[in-house]
Formats: structure tokens, sequence, C-alpha cells
């Protein structure tokens, strides 16, 4: 019981990431088999479906845009600010700030991760490692979309009737940039839209939130 | 005995035991395993034991990082090998 309350945020998000997928994957298939009969060809089943690039492709690409959106979002509040948001650092704090606020090399703490104690090369890398590895998830996806996309786009070319294209052909193609910038559009207007929103409205308890008292110029307070 | 009970409550008591004399380490581990008891007992839970609980972060941690990067090593995978 102990083990659920304390990871429930990350164990809710991960029961409902998986709940997705399987839906995703039944509502795929279907879509798939039915745009396969009109073309004369026959239906494939759910678990060759789940091996697809069709699927492949379409799972990446929704990943690639929110590792874009948090990567951008990690390294952006570094130094933009916006007045009043919860979701903004303090108006004097842009910047990388001190080593002493960030309890780094003599001002670490006892139990501060070892990295953070280091100087060099180490304490850079550990300082930076959370955008290092969402960029990386970013680019990872961002290029298995690409591959699946470029092997699903000639599939259909296939029941079409019409010649392949190369993997250089389709980085270039509207296809490949619909289907990127449709889906990072979403996202950042969804992170605008927290930051803007933060300012003048509340969820009481969340730290997404400031306080639902807290003034409307109230910058980077949590509630 | 009260200001045991309140580290042991703190969930603190590991820490604080270092620097306590002897025989205060000794009343507080008493009171502890006494208290995890009680807990027990009335259907409540053990006592924080901050190198468990650690362990399970890690254990979801690890999770996330393993979903992700078996799913994007399967699914770079299909695509180039055109599955």
């Amino acid at each position: 019981v102990r083990f659920l309350r304390e990871n429930s945020l990350s164990l809710f998000f991960g029961a409902i990431l998986f709940a997705s997928v399987a839906g995703q994957s039944v509502a795929g298939v279907h879509q798939y088999n039915a745009d396969a009969a009109q073309h004369g060809e026959k239906a494939i089943s759910w678990a060759r479906y789940l091996v697809s690039p069709e699927f492949g492709g379409d799972l990446l690409e929704n990943w690639q845009s929110e590792f874009l959106q948090f990567s951008l979002y990690i390294i952006a509040t570094v130094w933009l600010l916006q007045r009043g948001s919860n979701e903004s650092k303090m108006l004097d704090d842009a910047g990388l700030e001190s080593d002493e606020k960030q309890q780094v090399g003599e001002y670490a703490q006892p139990d501060s991760p070892a990295w953070a104690k280091a100087a060099g090369i180490r304490r850079w890398i550990y300082s930076n490692s959370l955008m290092f590895l969402m960029t990386a998830i970013f680019f990872l996806s961002w290029f298995g979309q690409s591959v699946n996309g470029w092997r699903a786009f000639n599939n259909n070319q296939d029941e079409h009737k019409s010649a392949h294209i190369s993997y250089g052909e389709y980085l270039v193609s509207a296809d490949f940039w619909d289907r990127s910038l449709q889906n990072w559009q979403s996202e950042f207007l969804a992170v605008g839209s927290i930051v803007v929103f933060t300012i003048y409205l509340r969820q009481r308890g969340s730290p997404e939130s400031k306080p639902v008292g807290a003034p409307h110029d109230e910058t980077a307070s949590s509630g | 005995l009260v200001a045991s009970l309140a580290r042991v409550r703190s969930g603190d008591a590991v820490t604080r035991l270092a620097a306590t004399p002897a025989w205060k380490g000794r009343l507080a581990l008493d009171t502890r395993g006494t208290l995890a008891k009680w807990r027990l007992a009335f259907g409540g839970a053990a006592p924080a034991d901050p190198t468990s609980r650690l362990a399970a972060v890690r254990c979801v941690f690890t999770a996330y990082v393993l979903l992700i990067t078996v799913g994007l090593a399967f699914y770079i995978a299909i695509g180039i090998t055109n599955h």
C-alpha cells in the first residue's frame, strides 16, 4: 500500500499509457483493415499490426512530439520567464544560477548525488542530464517515426500501384513534415497555454498551480 | 521516550540514531520495534524504511527507462528492417 501511494503518479500514468496504446492498436488495426478492404487486399491480425511500420510510425510520431515539448520546456525555462506564472522561475533567477543555489561542488549536501559533488565534466553532464536524456529520446523517436513512416508510405504506394520513394525523399516529403508539424503545434499550444493560464487560474492542491489565494502577479509559487 | 517516539514517527530514526548515545539508541530501536508491532496489529503500515523506499523509486524509474528503450529499439528495428 505504501509503494502504491508513494509512486501513484508514475504508476497512474504508466497504466493509462498501456490502456491508450492498447486502444490505439485495436482502433488502428480496424482502420488498417478497412483501408485494405477498399483496395482489395486481405486483412491482417491484431498481432501482425502491432509489428507493422504503420503502427510503429503512429506510435513514435506522438512520442517524438511529447519529448520535443519537454526538452524545449526544460531548456527554455532556464532563461525565459513569464511574470505571474507558476511555470516560470522568479524574475531575477534567469540563467544557470549560482553553485550555492544549485547545491553543487563545495555547496553540495552530504546526501547530494555524487556527480553533483564532483568537479569538471561529470558535474556538467549531471547538471544537464535531464535535458540530455529527453532530447536523445526525442531524436530517436523522430528517427523511428521517419523510417516507419517511410515504409508505411511505400506500402501505401504499392496499394495505389505507384513508385516507391527513397528515405531521403521521404525526409523532405509533405507526409513526413505534415505528421511532424501537426504534433508539434499541439504541444506548443498546450505548453504556452499552461504558462499563461496559471497566471489567473488555479487548481487547489496541484503543484502545477499557484496557491488559490496567490496574487495574479506572483511568479513561480507552487500550490 | 517521547523524544524517541517523535524521531521514529518522523521516519528519520536511522540517521538520528547515529548521533545519539548508545543507551538512547537502544531505547529508540526498542521503541521502533514495538511501534511497528502496534501498527501492524492495528492494520497500519510499518514504520518507514528509507532504503526500501528508495529501492521502490529506483524500480519505477528503471521501468520507465526500460519501457522507452525497448519501445524505441523495437520500432526503429521494425522500420529499418521493413518488417
